[in-house]
C-alpha cells in the first residue's frame, strides 16, 4: 500500500489501522493474521450475532468471514478501513448463509424460547433491548444493525444488503416502529 | 410499563457495544480451514508451475480444470464461497506472459477489421476486470462479484488462447 492511500484514510498509526499485520497476513504470515483475528473477532462476532439472532449461526459465521477475508486479502486495497472490510464480508457471510438454509428449507431462526443475544455489560443497552432486537423480522433487523448500531449509511447499508435505499429507510422505520411498541416506548 | 421519551431509542442503540467476544475460541477451527484450502492462487501456482514446461495448450488446460472449490473435510470454518485471487506465481505470471506474447504476434498477421475487433473485446474484457476489481475492494465476499472477477480473468486468458490456436494453421502453412 502506498504511503497516499494511508493518508487518504487518514491513518497515522499502527493503533489505528494495523497496516503492517495486514500487509504481513496478505503477505502468507498466519500469525499476523492471527493477530487481527484477535484484535477483530468481537467486532465481527458482535455484529454476526446481532444479524443472525443465533449464536452458532455467529459463532460460522465469524469463522467463515475471516476464512474469507484470508483468502481475499490481496486484494484489500486500503480503501476503506479494515474492520469496515471486515464487516462486509461479515455480512456477505451471513446473507450467503442465510439463502443456503433457504434453499434447504431450513430455518434460521430458533424455533422456540429466546433467540440468543449478546449478554450486555453493566454499562450497556439492557437485555431486553437486544431481545426486542433479536426478534425484529430478518429485514428490518439486518437493517437496523447496520445503520442503528453499526453506522452504516442508508446508501452502504442497502448497497451491501442488495437492495434499494428507500427499502433500507421503509425497513428502518418498521425496525423502529416495533421496537417502539415492544419496548413501551413514547411514539 | 412506564413509557420512557422516544429519544431514548436512539440512545439505547448508541449505548449498545458493538464488540461482544465470542463465547469460545474460534480462531483453531479458522486456522485448520486456512491450512486445508490455501488461497487460490497458491495452488494455481502450483500447477502453473509445473505446466510452464509443457506447452501452452497444457497451460490451458491447467488452467480451466483448476478445481473451484477446495477440497474439504470436516471443519467449522467452511466458507460459503470462494475467492479468487489473480495468479502471482514467477513460473505462472511468465507463462501467460509467454501466452500473451504469441497472442500478440498472431494478432499482428490478421486483417485489419479482425484484429479491430478482437482487440476492442479483449479491452472490454480487460475493462469489465478492473470494474469487477474496484467493485469487490468495496463489496468483498460479494459471491456474484467474485464469480465475474474470475470469469474475466479466464475470458481473457480464453481470448488469447482461441487466437493463438486459431491461427495455428495459418503459422504452420506459412
Amino acid at each position: 500500500m502506498g504511503t497516499s492511500q494511508i493518508r487518504q484514510l487518514g491513518v497515522v498509526d499502527e493503533e489505528s489501522e494495523p497496516v503492517r499485520l495486514i500487509a504481513a497476513a496478505a503477505g502468507g504470515d498466519v500469525r499476523a493474521f492471527e493477530q487481527l483475528y484477535a484484535r477483530f473477532a468481537p467486532c465481527i462476532y458482535g455484529l454476526c450475532l446481532r444479524l443472525t439472532s443465533q449464536r452458532e449461526a455467529a459463532e460460522d459465521c465469524t469463522q467463515e468471514s475471516f476464512v474469507a477475508a484470508w483468502r481475499a486479502l490481496s486484494r484489500f486495497e486500503h480503501r476503506s478501513r479494515f474492520s469496515t472490510w471486515l464487516q462486509r464480508i461479515a455480512i456477505h457471510t451471513v446473507l450467503a448463509r442465510r439463502r443456503g438454509l433457504r434453499a434447504r428449507n431450513e430455518v434460521a431462526e430458533p424455533l422456540t424460547g429466546l433467540p440468543d443475544v449478546a449478554d450486555p455489560g453493566a454499562e450497556a443497552a439492557p437485555l431486553d433491548l437486544e431481545r426486542a432486537i433479536a426478534a425484529l423480522p430478518d429485514r428490518a433487523r439486518h437493517v437496523l444493525v447496520l445503520v442503528g448500531i453499526y453506522g452504516f449509511s442508508h446508501a452502504e447499508a442497502a448497497a451491501t444488503l442488495g437492495v434499494a435505499e428507500g427499502t433500507c429507510k421503509a425497513q428502518l422505520h418498521r425496525a423502529r416502529s416495533l421496537l417502539v411498541d415492544a419496548l413501551g416506548l413514547e411514539e | 410499563m412506564d413509557k420512557r421519551p422516544r429519544e431514548t431509542l436512539d440512545e439505547l442503540l448508541e449505548m449498545m457495544p458493538r464488540n461482544v467476544a465470542p463465547p469460545r475460541e474460534l480462531w483453531s477451527g479458522i486456522a485448520r480451514e486456512i491450512a486445508r484450502a490455501p488461497r487460490r492462487s497458491s495452488r494455481f501456482a502450483i500447477a502453473a508451475s509445473v505446466a510452464v514446461a509443457c506447452v501452452t495448450g497444457a497451460l490451458v488446460w491447467v488452467v480451466s480444470h483448476a478445481p473451484s472449490t477446495p477440497p474439504r473435510g470436516s471443519t467449522t470454518a467452511r466458507s460459503t464461497f470462494e475467492s479468487f485471487n489473480e495468479p502471482r506465481d514467477p513460473a505462472y505470471v511468465a507463462a501467460r506472459a509467454s501466452l500473451e506474447n504469441s497472442f500478440r504476434e498472431r494478432l499482428a498477421t490478421l486483417d485489419p477489421r479482425t484484429r479491430a475487433t478482437i482487440e476492442s473485446n479483449l479491452a472490454l474484457i480487460r475493462q469489465a476486470h478492473e470494474d469487477i476489481r474496484r467493485a469487490l475492494a468495496d463489496q468483498p465476499a460479494n459471491p456474484v462479484l467474485e464469480h465475474l472477477f474470475e470469469s474475466t480473468w479466464h475470458d481473457e486468458f480464453d481470448l488469447y488462447d482461441s487466437v493463438v490456436r486459431s491461427t495455428e494453421l495459418t503459422v504452420t502453412r506459412s
